[in-house]
Order: C-alpha cells, then sequence, then structure tokens
C-alpha cells in the first residue's frame, strides 16, 4: 500500500462539459465520460422559478428499487429533517441526489466513479436561500466505471437557463 | 425533449483545459487493511499552496455495526474541538467532540465517501480548522454527515494523519490529498 507522490504535482479539476439549456428540456445526458480521473464533480445552478427534485440515471440503469438509495439530510429554517430512501420506495426519491431550488444550486460529487472494485458513493450538497439546504449520500450499488449520466427532475422538465458543469479530478 | 451535446455535433471532451489552481499532491490505494494514513512532509508545499483537500472512498475492516468514528491528526496532535451534524435512519442530530472525529462506514463493495477541507494549512497565525463532508447509503446504518474541527494551534501543518480510530480501513479505500494554489 505505498503512497503515491506526485513530484511535480499534477493539475487537476479539469472542466469536462458545460451545458446551458437554451430551452426545457426532460433530461440532460453527459455520455462518453473518459475514464482519466477519478471522481466527478456535478455542478447545477438553477433559475429563478424552478422548483424540484433531481434524479440521475448511471449507465443507463433504471433500476431502482434494487440499485439506487440514499440517505438525505435537510433544514428549512425552523427544523431539520432526515430520511432514508432505498429498495423499492418511490423510484424517483431513490436517485433524487437533492432538491433543485429556485436561485439556488447543487453541488454532487461522484466519488471513485472509475473505479471497478467498488460500489459509487455520491455526496451532495444543494439547496436554495429562500428554501432550504440540503446533504445528501447515495449509492448506486454497481462495481461498473460510470460512463453515462442523465440528470432530470422528478416531473416536468429541466428548465432553460439552467447551467450543469462536468469536472473530473485525477487521483 | 432530452438535451444532448451530441445532437449538436459539439466537442466535449477532447480538449480539457487546466487552469493549474488545484492539483493532485499524493494518492493511496490500499493493498490490505490499514488503522490510519498519514500524509507527510506537507511543509514542503507551502510556499505554493493555501488549501489542502483530501477526497477518500473508505470501507471499514470490522464486524459489530457500520457506523465507526474515525478521526484527524495534525502534526501528530488530535484535534480540540469538533461538531458534528449527521442525519441517519431517519432523524438529525449533533455531537461535538474533543477530537477531530469524522463518521465512516462500508463493508464489501460499499464504501463511504469522505472530503475533508483543510483551510488555512499553512498559516502560522491562526488555529486551524477543517471541515468535513461524508457519508454513505443503503447499508445497514445510512448516514451523510457534516462536520468541523477545530485545532488549537498556530502552528503550520507538516502532517496530516487519517485515523480509523478502533476499526482498520479495508482493502481498496482510496484517499487522495490535493493542494489549491496561492495567488502568485
Amino acid at each position: 500500500m505505498a503512497q503515491t507522490v506526485y513530484d511535480p504535482p499534477v493539475s487537476t479539476y479539469i472542466p469536462l462539459q458545460t451545458i446551458t439549456l437554451g430551452s426545457s428540456a426532460s433530461s440532460v445526458t453527459f455520455a462518453s465520460i473518459p475514464q482519466t480521473y477519478r471522481d466527478l464533480v456535478l455542478v447545477v445552478t438553477v433559475p429563478t422559478g424552478h422548483n424540484s427534485g433531481s434524479g440521475v440515471v448511471i449507465n443507463s440503469d433504471t433500476d431502482y428499487s434494487s440499485n439506487y438509495s440514499r440517505v438525505a439530510m435537510a433544514g428549512d429554517g425552523s427544523s431539520g429533517s432526515s430520511f432514508v430512501n432505498s429498495g423499492g420506495g418511490n423510484p424517483t426519491a431513490n436517485h433524487d441526489l437533492g432538491a433543485l431550488r429556485p436561485n439556488g444550486q447543487l453541488i454532487a460529487q461522484f466519488m471513485d466513479y472509475s473505479a471497478t472494485d467498488k460500489h459509487k458513493t455520491i455526496l451532495t450538497r444543494a439547496g436554495g436561500a429562500a428554501n432550504d439546504v440540503w446533504a445528501v449520500a447515495s449509492r448506486w450499488a454497481d462495481n461498473s466505471a460510470v460512463t453515462t449520466l442523465v440528470f432530470s427532475t422528478d416531473g416536468g422538465n429541466l428548465p432553460a437557463a439552467m447551467v450543469l458543469s462536468l469536472y473530473g479530478i485525477a487521483s | 425533449m432530452a438535451f444532448s451535446l451530441a445532437l449538436l455535433g459539439a466537442s466535449t471532451y477532447e480538449v480539457p483545459v487546466a487552469l493549474g489552481s488545484y492539483d493532485l499532491l499524493a494518492t493511496e490505494i490500499l493493498t490490505g487493511t490499514s488503522s490510519s494514513i498519514t500524509f507527510a512532509s506537507l511543509g514542503t508545499y507551502a510556499a505554493d499552496y493555501q488549501h489542502l483537500q483530501v477526497r477518500a472512498t473508505l470501507g471499514r475492516s470490522t464486524s459489530g455495526g457500520d457506523m465507526a468514528s474515525g478521526k484527524i491528526k495534525l502534526n501528530g496532535s488530535d484535534m480540540t474541538k469538533s461538531h458534528l451534524l449527521r442525519g441517519y435512519n431517519g432523524s438529525v442530530n449533533s455531537y461535538d467532540n474533543t477530537v477531530g472525529k469524522f463518521t465512516y462506514a462500508g463493508t464489501g463493495s460499499t464504501h463511504s465517501g469522505l472530503v475533508i477541507d483543510v483551510l488555512d494549512a499553512f498559516s502560522s497565525d491562526k488555529n486551524t480548522t477543517i471541515r468535513f463532508l461524508g457519508g454513505v447509503a443503503g447499508n445497514s446504518e445510512p448516514f451523510v454527515m457534516l462536520n468541523s474541527a477545530f485545532w488549537d494551534n498556530t502552528s503550520s501543518i507538516t502532517s496530516l494523519e487519517i485515523n480509523g480510530g478502533g476499526p482498520s480501513f479495508t482493502e481498496n479505500s482510496r484517499l487522495s490529498l490535493y493542494g489549491i494554489r496561492k495567488a502568485a
């Protein structure tokens, strides 16, 4: 278990793709994601007027009841709450990374997305200052490397002017 | 209608731009269990970097409950104080500790995610604060946590230890150290 020290250090946190929606869309796809990084970071900014949950489908896997689960923690200014969605619950909630609030943001960290020896854990912070704040841990129960992400909402469309940026972090 | 850049024929990944402010410094992927991992000789980074970040996926080696309390040591010393906000199995709780504790879990293919930010790591005029985001879902004890820890010491950081706190980290656990550069 040797530790690799990079000398010189390796510049990373590389912007891979940014999508700005010119009109509403049911989903956004990041396809053929390169496998040369260790983690992915997805940054989503939400325009005024949109308020929904989010959803992610990995590698076209729609077996929500078996392969997607999450634990969420949220605070709305008066109380905190936590809930778990897994194993045959609401399929949208199972793969919901966190809330998409008006003028809000969502930042999801896909840890070890290119590894093939572990399930994929996703850490997300989300929310909007006028609504609530979220922290979510999600898991895709599959050892496969992530090659495709499809981002959507729990109903309706993603709005025009939403911006989604994907970054790669090497290790 | 689904939206994809492929529809526009756009080139997406061919020319990533390296801005050069966030650097990979070191990585360790465990080939066996380990009770702790230390990133040492960090003083060599003091001239070029302002902040440090650790990104990790961690499994725990021992049975008897999934969640474990790891801790952070700076320069070989425990942190002075920490506060943890944790969502766990339907409730939100907060705890304080006299060392820099964090929660991790996961057996088999399941690993916790953990991101640690060490702010102003090489400052010698203020105490050091670190913060954590971590969690895992779908195991027997799913949790998500936000945590901060305080080190009542103004020394520049020379080593950072991530300690399993009793249980060991499993084979295939991964820990990487990154530096965020100072302004020129």
